[in-house]
């Protein structure tokens, strides 16, 4: 008897619960792990701010560790409908929107706003005319370097690519080498230094060409192969050029960097390290970094489509999301934030002339791949890059046979 | 067996019906066999059929079988310079390693087996990192051991003796030390103890008589009574060798890569030495082509049953041993 009136009692009570959670409409908010600490407090926050202002809404946060990516593929291909925002470390592809997997954003956009963001957010995240991305956070790369090791050895700072290479021998000497441009020998600026030599786009405008078969990128790689065999370049250092412990530990007197090491740099050197972009190649280029960062999407699946967007509208693109936008992007880790008229406002955006500068080349001259460049596009690049730095076969003939394989990748893509 | 005396019951093929006790004990087989059998079903059969068929679909961002290629997938892998390119390496990987594997584990299984005292503690050393996973195991000896710069181990020792680092794991001949090693390390004490086990099912008498005959313990021993009734063991431990060889992933995608390399940098290292699975897993399943991916796992399986069958033929799997 006391079993049964037990029984009962628990299942009104689920039956009240499951009711009343009925009648709020539930969102699920993925991020990946950022590294930076209070960054998971903040997003919690932010929701828990959406979720007073909107009382029938409940925002799950989920703070997804390891392979983001996988996880994320798997969540989206499985059509469950969660996570129903989600946000994306690269542009959105065609793919994506073809496979059904995210909603166009046009209609929570104001042409005001549009105009605030930094002219190459709104273009990487707009495929055949609609836009399917709000920029939370913008990363760029910077090239880091000890000022006093070159005044010690009597160099003045390089200006173009050509310098830099001569810089770096005259500061090659015992365990120390010049340069650092990662573990792989300098495949990291297999895009951005036939950037800084004059290299558009790597799809052409109309989205039906690939564009890098030039001889811009064949004399850029030439540069890099040259470069790569000369042993100014520290390489199998215990972390990738994402982590500044190479630049601190003076391993090298100039290393490539991302603009989240900044605050750790600053703390350990204060003033005595200086930044530059990818140089020009040579004197009359322009120079070039890498625009990075997330970018937030709603799925289509999503069982509330319409609260999703209100809630990335929310966050991102209203007044308040300007406050949103320079919390999340400079008070934990530190990026860029892509709206215009809140980078002016980010005191840690216009402190420092260092920053200043990286802002100013970043949103002039930083370029990132498009929504046209997929996975298989980047690995016959990265193979053709490789390539080049690990053997002497010739370069043109290499750069056209990527060219081949992106051309055929791309016409399977927009057909 | 009985029904081989009674040819009367064999042609007659009646079954007999079963009493109770018979069908009690069927039961009890199948109930004990079914999770198996489910297992099996559930995470290898289906999952094996369902690869099949997706691979003639092209299955790209989605599960959705729309598009209909027949062996469209196949025919573009095939045609893949960089495919190709990763099957020659691991063919050529998988002949260097096997007879190697072959050598050091029979090496020290003969070693070990002629040790009067300790034998148990020298099986246990050399068996223990089998139980080591190949993803430790590479991450100590791409940052530890083989690390690059002038303080990984072996450039230490180097430097103590005057000689300038080399960079183990980024660049080229040397690269292949570094996964070599790591994988001997990993499975000489697997096929050392098959060994060991069957070299002690061999009769001490067949010894003692050679040395009656003058036979002197050694090599002569060894190359006329060992080595031939290892036969049956040497046969399958090469078999299951070169098949694992040609599943080569762990140590490669760890020494050389690993998660951030392979995913933004395009991992250059990778480039140098990439097998078949590292390139499915990084060029296709990354870029999300499942039917790519899985037409490439059934071209690398057909590869791994021809060389079985080769290797079958050549070594005369499955004739019994003249005693």
């Amino acid at each position: 008897m006391k079993k049964i009136v037990l029984l009962l009692c628990l299942s009104f009570v689920l039956a009240v619960a499951f009711l009343a959670s009925a009648e709020k409409a539930t969102i699920e908010v993925w991020y990946h792990e950022y590294g930076e600490k209070g960054c998971h407090e903040a997003v919690l926050r932010y929701a828990k701010a959406y979720e007073k202002a909107h009382p029938d809404v409940v925002v799950k946060v989920g703070w997804i560790p390891g392979d983001y990516q996988a996880k994320l593929n798997a969540a989206l291909v499985s059509k469950s409908g969660i996570p129903d925002v989600f946000e994306l470390g690269q542009s959105p592809s065609l793919s994506m929107v073809k496979a059904g997997h995210i909603v166009p954003l046009d209609d929570i956009y104001t042409p005001e706003i549009k105009k605030d963001f930094v002219e190459t957010a709104i273009w990487q995240s707009t495929i055949r005319g609609k836009i399917y991305g709000v920029k939370q956070l913008i990363d760029a790369g910077v090239l880091y370097y000890h000022p006093k090791i070159l005044k010690d050895a009597g160099v003045s700072v390089p200006t173009t690519f050509g310098e830099l290479f001569d810089v770096a021998k005259k500061l090659t000497k015992g365990t120390q080498k010049g340069l650092f441009l990662g573990n792989g020998g300098g495949d990291a600026w297999g895009t951005l230094l036939p950037n800084a030599n004059g290299q558009g786009d790597l799809i052409s405008a109309d989205g039906t060409k690939i564009m890098f078969n030039t001889r811009e990128t064949v004399e850029a790689l030439e540069g890099l192969r040259q470069l790569h065999n000369s042993g100014v370049l520290l390489v199998g250092a215990p972390m990738d050029w994402w982590d500044p412990s190479a630049f601190l530990y003076k391993m090298c007197a100039m290393a490539w960097g991302g603009l989240w090491a900044f605050p750790a740099i600053k703390e350990k050197l204060g003033d005595d390290f200086g930044v530059l972009p990818v140089l020009p190649f040579k004197a009359g280029k322009n120079p070039s970094t890498f625009f990075g960062g997330w970018i937030s999407m709603v799925n289509a699946h999503s069982k509330n489509i319409k609260v999703a967007k209100d809630y990335v509208k929310w966050l991102w693109l209203e007044d308040t999301g300007k406050e949103y936008q320079i919390d999340f992007n400079t008070s934990y880790g530190f990026h860029i934030t892509p709206r215009k008229s809140a980078t002016e406002a980010a005191a840690k955006l216009t402190e420092d002339p260092r920053v200043v500068k990286i802002v100013d080349f970043t949103t002039k001259y930083a370029r990132t791949e498009g929504p046209l460049w997929d996975d298989i596009m980047g690995a016959a690049y990265a193979d053709m890059v490789a390539a080049v730095l690990k053997t002497d076969k010739p370069i043109a003939p290499l750069v056209e046979e990527a060219a081949k394989k992106c051309q055929a990748e791309l016409e399977l893509e927009i057909k | 067996m009985g029904s081989e005396q009674n040819p009367a019951l064999v042609r007659s093929k009646i079954r007999k019906p079963m009493n109770r006790s018979q069908r009690e004990a069927s039961w009890a087989f199948i109930a004990l066999i079914a999770p198996l059998i489910v297992g099996l079903m559930v995470f290898m059969v289906i999952p094996i059929v369902w690869g099949f068929i997706v691979s003639f679909f092209d299955a790209r961002f989605t599960f959705d079988l729309k598009t209909f290629v027949g062996v469209g997938n196949y025919i573009r892998l095939l045609s893949d310079p960089q495919f190709i390119r990763s099957l020659k390496l691991i063919s050529f990987f998988a002949l260097f390693i096997v007879p190697t594997t072959y050598a050091f584990s029979l090496g020290l299984a003969v070693l070990v087996n002629s040790v009067n005292k300790g034998r148990g503690f020298f099986r246990s050393v050399f068996f223990i990192p089998t139980a080591c996973s190949y993803v430790l195991a590479s991450i100590i000896w791409r940052m530890s051991l083989f690390n690059d710069m002038y303080f990984g181990l072996i450039n230490a020792v180097m430097r103590f003796f005057g000689i300038p680092p080399i960079a183990w794991t980024t660049s080229s001949p040397w690269v292949w030390v570094t996964l070599v090693t790591v994988r001997l390390w990993l499975q000489c004490g697997l096929y050392m103890i098959l060994f060991i086990g069957a070299m002690q099912e061999i009769p001490q008498e067949l010894y003692d008589a050679a040395s009656v005959d003058g036979a002197e313990s050694g090599w002569v021993t060894f190359r006329y009574i060992t080595f031939p009734l290892l036969r049956n063991t040497s046969i399958f431990v090469l078999l299951m060798n070169m098949i694992h060889a040609f599943r080569a992933f762990d140590e490669f995608y760890n020494i050389l890569g690993g998660t951030y390399a392979a995913m933004q940098t395009g991992g250059v290292s990778l480039w140098m030495a990439r097998p078949p699975l590292v390139y499915l897993y990084t060029a296709l399943f990354s870029g999300r082509d499942y039917g790519g991916g899985v037409a490439g796992s059934f071209i690398i399986t057909l590869l791994i049953v021809f060389v079985a069958l080769v290797q079958g033929r050549i070594l005369g799997f499955g004739r019994s041993i003249r005693a």
